[in-house]
């Protein structure tokens, strides 16, 4: 039997049930309660990867702030930022890498920030916890190393608000707000 | 507003289906181990000729419901102790069902006859629970009546499958009819949907439908702890207490059962 008539007999049959039973049930609201396995596990509905769309802090994008800050004033433009989360089981792996262009002695040189850091993760209800298991960042200029160091664990795990709706997810740490979306691979 | 049993002052419920293999007898088990957990005192009692209820909660030694029925039919004082297994866990008793011949030995007309006496006997025993829960064999007799006719409401277990649908189909007519014949009104308060398994299609489907109905319905999920808990006759509180299984069980006793707000 093919399940187009499976679920057509079971929709006759459902429907003289259904009939019987509202009638002696009327006012009663729908209830259909789902077994607690099927309730889908926050951590499952975060598993894989996800990239930034928008990130800001206190209502400025994250890459200005990161280069006023890091650069004092330097940049001369285009400034590109790309972060990306990988949620595995227990690991998540993220990655950032800010590219410009910045002012030097001849002209314009391009400016390169990159940092890969493994976090350990877990998520109750909205909060994400994250904490800081190792990692590093370097920045090159012109394709040359400038700087590296080693990100140091962090015993204590960072809390996060966590908003999945489907394939987005929005990670709010007080006025640092990040939209991501689900990487479909 | 769906009411839970409790609001509704239900006290008397008759887990029933006549169809065979649905989880009835578990359901018995881990609801009324459940609910003597949360403090409530509790009668478990064991409708089925088979002993199966019995038999988990280690009962042999009393006198069973067939010999209950006869000395009602007799007209017999009862003294509850005699029947009675008390304590099979801590605030439940049970009422145990060891005689396998009791089909052969009390015959449907005698049955019939004890209809309105049993009744009144589990009414006169209702004071002394905050639940009386019983367990129903798979079929449709003049026994199956006889507990019916004695409850306040009825929770069928089923599974999802379609003869178990057309056994819900019968069971609800089963119950009508007892409303009409006793003249009390004995409602179906829930459906729980046993050994949910989300990888099916089939289940999905049935969800659909059945997710528009106005009555409370529950599902449980196929668990290997509940097999383990029916053969170490451990509870599912007892083997398994974080298991989905315990926590879908769980679920039903606070909201079909407790819930009072």
């Amino acid at each position: 039997m093919n399940e187009r008539i499976a679920k057509a007999r079971l929709e006759l049959l459902s429907g003289t049930i259904s009939e019987t039973l509202d009638a002696d049930n009327e006012g009663n609201e729908k209830m259909y309660e789902y077994s607690a396995s099927y309730a889908e596990p926050a951590n499952r509905r975060i598993l894989g990867s996800w990239k930034v769309l928008d990130h800001t802090v206190n209502g400025r994008h994250y890459q200005e702030e990161f280069m006023e800050r890091a650069l004092r004033g330097t940049a001369a433009g285009d400034i590109t930022y790309e972060a990306t989360y990988e949620f595995s089981r227990n690991m998540c792996v993220k990655r950032v890498l800010i590219c410009c262009l910045i002012d030097a002695e001849d002209g314009h040189a391009t400016y390169e920030y990159h940092m890969n850091l493994v976090l350990g993760w877990e998520v109750r209800g909205k909060t994400l916890s994250v904490q800081p298991i190792t990692g590093y960042q370097y920045t090159l200029i012109d394709g040359k190393p400038t700087s590296v160091q080693d990100l140091p664990p962090n015993p204590e795990w960072i809390r996060i608000r966590a908003n999945v709706d489907g394939n987005t997810l929005v990670l709010e740490d007080g006025g640092d707000v990040k939209t991501l979306e689900r990487v479909i691979q | 507003m769906t009411q839970s049993l409790k609001q509704t002052g239900a006290k008397v419920i008759t887990i029933a289906n006549q169809k065979g293999g649905v989880g009835k007898t578990s359901s018995v088990i881990q609801i009324s181990s459940g609910l003597a957990k949360r403090g409530q005192k509790v009668l478990a009692i064991d409708g089925d000729p088979q002993g199966n209820l019995s038999l988990f909660f280690g009962t042999d030694d009393k006198k069973d419901i067939c010999q209950l029925l006869r000395s009602i039919l007799a007209g017999d004082p009862i003294k509850l102790a005699d029947y009675i297994h008390r304590h099979s866990r801590r605030n439940l008793d049970v009422l145990p069902a060891s005689n396998k011949n009791m089909r052969m030995e009390l015959p449907d007309a005698e049955i019939m006859r004890t209809y309105a006496a049993f009744a009144r006997f589990i009414d006169s025993i209702k004071p002394k629970y905050d639940w009386i829960i019983i367990d129903s064999s798979p079929s449709n007799s003049p026994l199956e009546r006889l507990l019916i006719r004695a409850s306040d409401a009825v929770i069928i277990p089923l599974e999802f499958q379609l003869f178990s649908v057309a056994g819900l189909e019968a069971i609800i007519e089963e119950v009508e009819n007892c409303t009409k014949e006793s003249g009390k009104e004995i409602k179906i308060h829930s459906l729980i949907f046993t050994k949910a398994e989300n990888r099916l299609n089939r289940v999905q489907t049935y969800r659909e439908v059945f997710s528009s109905f106005h009555i409370p319905i529950f599902e449980v999920c196929k668990s290997e702890y509940i097999v383990r808990s029916l053969e170490k006759s451990r509870t599912i509180w007892e083997c398994g207490p974080a298991s989905f299984a315990a926590r879908d069980y769980a679920r039903v006793i606070d909201r079909a059962f407790m819930e009072t707000t």
